[in-house]
């Protein structure tokens, strides 16, 4: 790994002009070694993508984050490593492109409206056949639905849809929306506050909800 | 592949919905403050701790504790290599 201080790096890299071609050479290295961690760490978003195709993914994202990484070296605050902010930015990257692979023949308009379902969909899910806790969980699930019908508003539901019912990643929900991660994080914690208002009032604990919905049961 | 309802997901959320507190920190926050959460993180420091607002949006946001997780495995494997 490249040995050189954080204001070595920045001394290197600053001149616009003429950045030392031997810190470009090795901070593109790393990054590219970065972004190929990051793909092999997520083999399910990379399934099916073929060995040349992850090399030349990672060759991209490492040119991209390398690019990012010159735009904003006035961002660097030092209060990490160099190598450490590079590669924050490098996962960052490669994570948004593995995710527009993933949902790239994605069609809101045609994914399925999960809160039109029974509540004993939800509750009679694979792995959750214990009859103790069937009940509850159907009990609970109602109080949900009824709740999101009633309290939330239309994009609410319908981000709440795609992200907890049918899985689809929160930054793609965002970007495909047209709103950054941070307003659908809001929005999702806006929904949160109000279906645990919802459950408090109708006499649920916290602990009941954890345990009824525990992965083990 | 019906992927909807998936046992896990929903636990997650439940979860999520069962520990939610009225005034959290956005995805914003994460990154404004990257630099201090993975130097924490790879000093091995109790984030709940020393960053309680950052850990509990980490808790809550499976993207940026995806980004967090991946950074700290990536700096523990540049450690041993």
């Amino acid at each position: 790994m490249p040995d050189r201080t954080n204001a070595g790096w920045l001394d290197a890299l600053r001149p616009r002009d003429a950045p030392d071609q031997q810190a470009l050479t090795e901070l593109r290295a790393y990054l590219e070694r970065s972004a190929l961690f990051t793909i092999r760490r997520r083999l399910s978003a990379a399934h099916g993508v073929a060995s040349d195709e992850i090399d030349s993914l990672a060759e991209d994202s490492a040119q991209e984050a390398l690019l990012l990484v010159l735009e904003n070296l006035g961002s660097f605050r030092g209060e990490a490593r160099f190598l450490t902010w590079a590669a924050a930015i490098a996962v960052g990257v490669v994570m948004g492109a593995l995710r527009r692979r993933l949902w790239r023949d994605l069609s809101l308009e045609h994914m399925p409206d999960g809160w039109q379902e029974p509540a004993s969909s939800a509750a009679r899910s694979s792995g959750w056949e214990h009859p103790d806790l069937a009940a509850q969980r159907t009990e609970i699930w109602s109080v949900i639905k009824e709740v999101v019908q009633r309290d939330l508003t239309d994009r609410q539901r319908q981000v709440l849809n795609l992200v907890v019912i049918n899985g689809v990643d929160s930054e793609e929900v965002a970007e495909r929306i047209g709103v950054s991660a941070g307003a659908l994080y809001k929005l999702t914690h806006d929904a949160r506050r109000k279906l645990k208002a919802g459950l408090v009032a109708r006499g649920f604990s916290t602990h009941e909800i954890l345990q009824a919905f525990s992965a083990q049961g | 592949m019906d992927n909807r309802f998936e046992p896990e997901r929903l636990s997650e959320w439940l979860r999520s919905i069962a520990t939610t507190e009225d005034n959290e920190v956005d995805c914003d926050a994460i990154v404004e403050s990257a630099e201090r959460l993975v130097a924490a993180g790879t000093r091995g420091d109790d984030l709940r701790i020393v960053l309680p607002d950052l850990a509990l949006h980490l808790e809550h946001c499976p993207d940026c504790r995806e980004w967090y997780e991946t950074l700290i495995a990536l700096a523990q494997d540049e450690s041993t290599h």
